[in-house]
């Protein structure tokens, strides 16, 4: 669909003491973010139910 | 969520009401009174004609809400000086005119990449509520509606809001109104934001918001937490440590440096000591 080019574009901040930052959380960076096993509880919760979508039956 | 439950689309007479303030606006608590359709201007600087500078499904949000399909709109209230949109929300020319063709073809890519629900963002979308209204009145298959605001509106807005929201995420950004003055450029911040959040906890589901901000865990966060804790204990308390310098704070002593590690836990903690309803 042609619309707005920003809506595929995630900004990505990496800090100096490895904190990432993340605007527009696409679902492909949050497989990325996923694989890296952050401390992020709201992250493994998302990653978590996002998984259990992808293999739930009919999904 | 990817079915609606409880609102319902917006009646003409809703509809009618709500266009009724692009004659004489009174959306927000600045209350211009402007004749934004006779071509006058604001506070915000809006038209009647809403513009739409992305789109797009997300997963950042409180776990509940994603994936959420996002519609930003350009305009808004308030001018943050750490606002992360920019220009994107401050100038109310940016994007494309969000039509019905667009809004219609927008949602139903939003159902095929499995969004949850639809996210109004801005900017602010209280400024454009009777377009919206109309649009989502007018959607042959809306999804559940989500909508994040500053919580400036008036109460006119809110009403005209009841029945057509089924999640309000509020933003309540400051603490007290020196910072919501120096920060923002608004006036009687905390008493109207207050006010708004007791009307939305009464309408639909509501998350409050805290972006937790640099220097102002006492002035801001602790105000807002025991004013939760007082008030809408229940209410779901999302605190989210992700700031970023952006916009003008680049150049604003204190807010030009990212928060400090700490900062998010301790947060955290305080809420949890308080007993609220903490979701994220």
């Amino acid at each position: 669909m042609d619309l707005d080019d920003e809506s595929r574009i995630s900004e990505i901040t990496l800090q100096p003491d490895g904190r990432i930052y993340v605007f527009g959380l696409s679902r492909e960076v949050l497989n990325i973010l996923e694989a890296l096993c952050p401390p992020d509880h709201p992250l493994r919760e998302i990653a978590a139910d996002e998984s259990a979508c992808e293999n739930a039956p009919n999904s | 969520m990817s079915q609606r439950a409880t609102a319902s689309q917006p009646s003409s007479d809703l509809i009618a009401r709500a266009r009724a303030h692009y004659s004489k606006c009174l959306l927000c608590e600045h209350r211009c009174g402007t004749d934004r359709a006779g071509g006058d201007r604001g506070k915000c600087k809006a038209s009647d004609q809403v513009r739409l500078f992305r789109h797009r499904i997300e997963y950042g949000e409180e776990p509940e809400l994603v994936p959420s399909h996002l519609f930003y709109l350009s305009g808004c209230d308030l001018r943050c000086v750490f606002c992360i949109a920019g220009a994107n929300a401050f100038d109310p020319q940016r994007g494309r005119p969000l039509d019905q063709a667009l809004f219609d073809d927008a949602v139903a890519w939003g159902r095929t990449r499995g969004a949850k629900n639809l996210q109004w963002v801005g900017g602010e979308p209280t400024i454009h509520l009777p377009t919206l209204l109309e649009l989502m009145s007018r959607c042959p298959d809306l999804p559940p509606i989500v909508w994040k605001s500053d919580f400036y509106g008036t109460p006119e807005a809110f009403e005209l809001l009841l029945g057509s929201v089924d999640v309000f995420v509020a933003d309540f950004k400051f603490g007290n109104d020196v910072c919501a003055k120096r920060l923002a450029g608004v006036e009687n911040y905390t008493s109207i934001v207050q006010r708004n959040l007791q009307i939305a906890a009464a309408q639909a589901d509501l998350i409050v918001r805290h972006l937790l901000l640099p220097g102002h865990f006492d002035c801001c966060f602790r105000p807002i937490a025991a004013w939760m804790k007082q008030h809408l204990p229940r209410a779901k308390f999302s605190v989210r440590d992700g700031y970023l310098p952006a916009w003008q704070a680049t150049r604003q002593e204190g807010l030009n440096r990212p928060l400090a590690p700490n900062v998010g836990p301790a947060a955290r903690g305080l809420a949890v000591e308080s007993g609220l309803n903490l979701i994220y």
